[in-house]
């Protein structure tokens, strides 16, 4: 009887399936090809956002890593404050003494995005916590980057291409590392930004569209208003317009793009606090000015040239061209003299001179991400994309259009930069899916013929079967890659940590939030905490108390005093801690779990950034036979610095494993150097679970009396 | 009795008087013996267990020393220190000028060592240096050997320059040794700059003349890609080795462990193997089946020929890979294999 049953549902099934393909037959080959085309962007849709869930899934709802702190705790600020409040806030929570001008000091477009989500949320009333937008907008606008990377390499080539691009970015790791679900950074938004702008460009310039012109000014403006990257945007660009002029590229269609992107673009971006009058006073944005006036030259000269004879022209031309380099060579020496133009600032110099950062800037040669890409980064990141990014390259120059001419700049331009900081590995993954996917699917289309035309003279059917096989293939482990990555590498919150133990479970840290909580609820609502500056964001957000230097990194010699207090000796540093009225001091410490991004490994950062202030803070003074130790043989210095003692006081005491002594590291796998010493003007507060978060108490003055 | 006293104070005197010109006659002979030893030497002494003693572990030494620590021996698989001993014998080139200024010289004497690991054991110890090579000057007098503040700070890094400056500061501007260049050394810069300056502007000429032909600039962004893709940037940052070589076992390897770092030969292998394979790729994707000239069963025969060529460097590559991350760069996850 059941197997009466089964039968009859197979044979149903069959027939409704066999109904379904003849319907679909029925179908027109052009609707056929949308819905098939619709069906694939939406599981691309859906795919984006669900890979960037894995966090959530394993931990919980939570805010991601540093930044995003603040701009999470702006945001609940811009909810419940309203937007003029928000620019006007003043936060004296931060950077004590000083305090930060929060409105004049970022980039809205995060906060605003998010409130705005929040608010169209509740008006309809689905009663969302901000918490969970904040943690949710990097995966939806991942979605909306990999629709906009559809129509952007749709526009560059075809609707195939436009798919595969689509596809590629929704899972390629390097942007995958940026937008996991609770990652509330700036970066989240902004690459979609920055695609959505080079779409609106690419079409405006193959158009000549005064309408996209004006959409591709508004997007530029929510770029601006989201990330200091756009400053990429506005010398890609003119570098494009420049190169369409130089390769005898000229049209009406980029003289219509571009002037209207610049004026309203320009105008738009300085109505952003932080970006002010940059874009006509700082050299960064000086490329984009210079090009504007030469299209308007080069269109000027192209009239005249039908009004004279050819030799006159030439003498006009000539003319025109001295008379304009001597006059831009004027403005620039006395703009730059006066000081009326800004020089580059020091990320950017950074970006085009490697070692300046290293050699000028130690705040920002300190930061991991800011260091120079490895070759493996490159595999990790892009996988099967590294070798066919210059596939996608060659098909490009193969064919030279407008905006594979655009394609290629974007390309060369940001594997230069991802190759200067890993950080801007971000800028190139989009570009990569796109030259990869023209690769691919100018592979598949050539190989696809093949296969659906009859066995001839001139047509091997089975390379066509062998080529399309080991691209599926290859597509397939790309697939397997990413997601592997995503899991295992790009989902950890940073705020919680987790191990996987012999068994494969895993065992989960929540020292962090342990110790914000206690701060929060045990001391005065004024306390001031010193932290290195990567704590303060988090310490700000979560245990909502005031705290000496943060994130933002603004001021340097004020970091730098922070530095010299945990590089001095307890008794020095006391007299800069209360200088600074500094009542509790915190610092992280990896030594007990194995943690290895704790205070310890980050001190002669802390020491060259507090001795670019105070010349007598030598690293030098800190290493032994210039390696860093923190055993015996650590050098005098070292072991008396307040960051040693706050990290190891009564670690002595403690047992880390079986078969090493007490004192025993497990980070630098070293017992260590300095062990039963007191503190004088200390006194330990709070010392989390597994001794990942230390709190100190910065004992009064003695009584004179 | 008042006679007496005056006797007593006088002799006290005299005996004094001949201690310090024993002491002063000592000296010079110290300073002549090692005169002499650095004249015969080349500048650049290389000292033996007991002259150790001698010279530099004796108290109040009336000239002051820069110990070049390091050693000759292979056995140690030191490879700056072949290179800093030979910078230092470069640098006697400077010094001998002032070692055969005598006036100046026997005011301010100071003498160049090498002390090698296997005859100055005891004076590795004593300054507590576990680590080779290490430039250490010390002062001429009464204090102990140290090396606190003492050290050259990059002794793979010895110029003329940097060690004149090093002893100018160390001596508090007592010694100053003028570094004597080459013709070539003095305008090698300029030299330099001008012959770049012509290869650039060739570069260019060159550039401009196939400015026409896009595959040249395909190229050239090739050129720039394979460069990033290989780490160019990390290496002229951090510079790091050309391989990792390991002093307790021999063993050489080409890649080192964890992705935040990397050999030059590792950076440079992947990156010249990425190219190849989109080279590859290239050719089966487009330039073959584009090809109209040959034959089917030679069209066939090259495809298959550079498909495998494509897949065994693809394997090649995820092997590599594994060298770092500890799993191949293809792999399929458990979850399908059971």
């Amino acid at each position: 009887m059941s197997g009466k049953t089964a039968s009859g549902a197979s044979n149903s099934a069959g027939q409704s399936a066999n109904l379904a393909i003849a319907s679909m037959k029925s179908i027109p080959k052009e609707n056929q090809e949308f819905l098939l085309k619709v069906l694939i962007l939406s599981i691309i849709y859906v795919l984006a956002f669900s890979t960037r869930l894995f966090s959530v899934l394993r931990y919980e709802s939570v805010i991601h890593e540093f930044d995003p702190y603040f701009n999470f705790r702006s945001t609940k600020y811009l909810v419940k404050e309203g937007f003029y409040n928000f620019l006007n806030w003043f936060d004296e929570n931060s950077w004590y003494p000083l305090g930060r001008i929060v409105g004049g000091t970022i980039y809205p477009g995060l906060m605003a995005t998010a409130a705005l989500v929040h608010w169209v949320l509740n008006q309809i009333n689905l009663t969302v916590d901000i918490r969970n937008v904040c943690v949710l907008l990097s995966p939806w606008f991942a979605s909306n980057t990999a629709m906009v990377t559809y129509k952007f390499a749709k526009e560059i080539k075809d609707t195939q291409t436009g798919l595969v691009a689509a596809a590629m970015i929704a899972i390629v790791p390097g942007y995958i590392s940026r937008s996991v679900a609770g990652s509330f950074d700036n970066e989240g938004i902004a690459i979609f930004a920055l695609i959505f702008t080079y779409y609106c460009w690419i079409k405006s310039v193959n158009t000549g569209s005064l309408l996209w012109s004006c959409v591709c000014s508004l997007a530029y403006f929510y770029m601006a208003s989201a990330w200091g990257g756009y400053v990429f945007i506005i010398n890609l660009i003119p570098l494009h317009a420049l190169a369409l002029l130089v390769t005898g590229r000229y049209s009406h269609r980029l003289y219509i793009a571009y002037s209207t992107l610049f004026v309203i673009g320009t105008i738009l971006s300085m109505q952003i606090s932080f970006i002010g009058f940059q874009p006509v006073q700082s050299s960064e944005h000086l490329a984009a000015i210079g090009i504007f006036g030469l299209l308007q030259l080069f269109a000027g000269l192209n009239w005249v040239k039908s009004h004279l004879s050819a030799e006159g022209f030439k003498k006009l031309q000539r003319l025109t061209i001295i008379s304009v380099l001597s006059v831009a060579g004027a403005v620039l020496f006395v703009g730059t003299v006066t000081g009326y133009i800004s020089p580059f600032t020091g990320r950017f110099y950074s970006l085009l001179d490697p070692t300046y950062a290293r050699d000028h800037i130690p705040i920002i040669a300190s930061v991991s991400e800011h260091q120079p890409t490895t070759w493996a980064s490159y595999f990790f990141d892009l996988h099967i994309l590294v070798f066919l990014f210059p596939a996608g390259l060659y098909f490009c120059f193969s064919k030279l259009t407008d905006s594979n001419i655009f394609l290629i700049l974007y390309g060369v331009t940001s594997i230069y930069f991802s190759g200067v900081m890993v950080r801007l590995m971000l800028v190139l993954a989009p570009v990569a899916c796109v030259l990869a996917a023209i690769a691919v699917s100018s592979t598949l289309t050539t190989y696809m013929k093949k296969l659906k035309s009859p066995a001839s003279e001139s047509n091997n059917k089975e390379s066509g079967g062998v080529m399309v096989g080991v691209l599926t293939i290859l597509l397939i482990l790309y697939a397997f890659h990413c997601t592997w990555v995503t899991s295992e590498a790009y989902s950890s919150p940073s705020i919680v940590l987790s191990a996987k133990q012999h068994d494969g479970s895993r065992v989960i840290f929540d020292d962090f939030r342990e110790a914000y909580r206690w701060i929060g609820q045990n001391t005065a609502d004024d306390a001031r905490i010193m932290s290195w500056w990567d704590y303060g964001y988090q310490l700000s957000a979560m245990a909502n108390r005031t705290v000496l230097v943060d994130n933002n990194t603004w001021n340097n010699s004020h970091i730098a005093q922070v530095g010299k207090a945990f590089a001095s000796t307890e008794e020095d540093a006391y007299k800069i801690m209360k200088d600074l009225d500094v009542d509790y001091v915190l610092v992280i410490f990896g030594g007990l779990t194995g943690y290895s991004s704790d205070d310890i490994n980050k001190f002669l950062w802390m020491v060259r950034i507090g001795g670019s202030t105070d010349p007598s803070i030598m690293e030098e003074n800190y290493l032994t036979d210039r390696q860093y130790r923190i055993d015996k043989g650590a050098s005098p210095t070292m072991l008396n610095s307040l960051m040693y003692k706050l990290c190891y006081y009564r670690f002595s005491e403690v047992h880390t494993d079986y078969q090493r002594p007490a004192g025993f590291d497990r980070v630098r796998n070293v017992e260590i150097g300095y062990k039963g010493f007191g503190l004088t003007y200390l006194e330990e507060a709070f010392t989390s679970v597994h001794w990942l978060v230390r709190v100190y108490k910065v004992k009064d003055f003695e009584n004179r009396a | 009795m008042n006679k007496l006293i005056l006797l007593l104070l006088v002799s006290i005197l005299l005996v004094l008087c001949s201690a310090n010109g024993q002491q002063a006659s000592t000296d010079k002979a110290l300073v002549s013996n090692l005169y002499n030893i650095a004249q015969s030497s080349g500048g650049l002494i290389t000292l033996t267990p007991p002259q150790i003693k001698q010279y530099i572990t004796i108290p109040n030494r009336p000239y002051e020393l820069v110990l070049l620590m390091s050693s000759d021996n292979s056995k140690y698989g030191c490879g700056i220190c072949s290179q800093s001993k030979a910078s230092l014998e470069s640098y006697m080139m400077s010094y001998i000028p002032y070692l055969n200024d005598q006036d100046t010289f026997f005011k301010k004497p100071i003498f160049f060592f090498f002390v090698d690991v296997d005859n100055g054991l005891e004076l590795f110890q004593k300054l507590q240096l576990q680590t080779i090579p290490h430039l250490v000057y010390a002062p001429s007098g009464n204090s102990p050997l140290t090396i606190k503040g003492q050290t050259y700070p990059r002794p793979d890094n010895i110029s003329p320059d940097l060690v004149s400056s090093f002893i100018k500061q160390k001596s508090g501007g007592k010694i100053e040794i003028n570094v004597v260049k080459s013709f070539m050394e003095l305008h090698f810069n300029k030299i330099a700059a001008v012959f770049g300056l012509i290869f650039a502007l060739r570069i260019i000429a060159f550039c401009w003349s196939k400015r026409q032909y896009p595959m040249f600039w395909f190229l050239i962004t090739l050129a720039i890609f394979g460069a990033v893709l290989s780490g160019v940037f990390f290496n002229f940052i951090h510079t790091p080795p050309l391989f990792d070589f390991n002093q307790q076992s021999g063993v050489i390897s080409y890649f080192s462990r964890g992705a935040r770092s990397q050999t030059v030969s590792e950076g440079a292998i992947m990156g010249s193997l990425t190219l190849f394979i989109s080279f590859v790729y290239i050719y089966l994707s487009d330039i073959l089946p584009n090809q109209s000239t040959i034959s089917k069963e030679k069209k066939m025969a090259f495809f298959f020929g550079a498909f495998t060529l494509f897949v065994i460097c693809l394997m090649a590559l995820s092997r590599c890979y594994q060298l770092k991350y500890y799993r191949p760069w293809f792999f399929i996850p458990e979850i399908f294999l059971n």
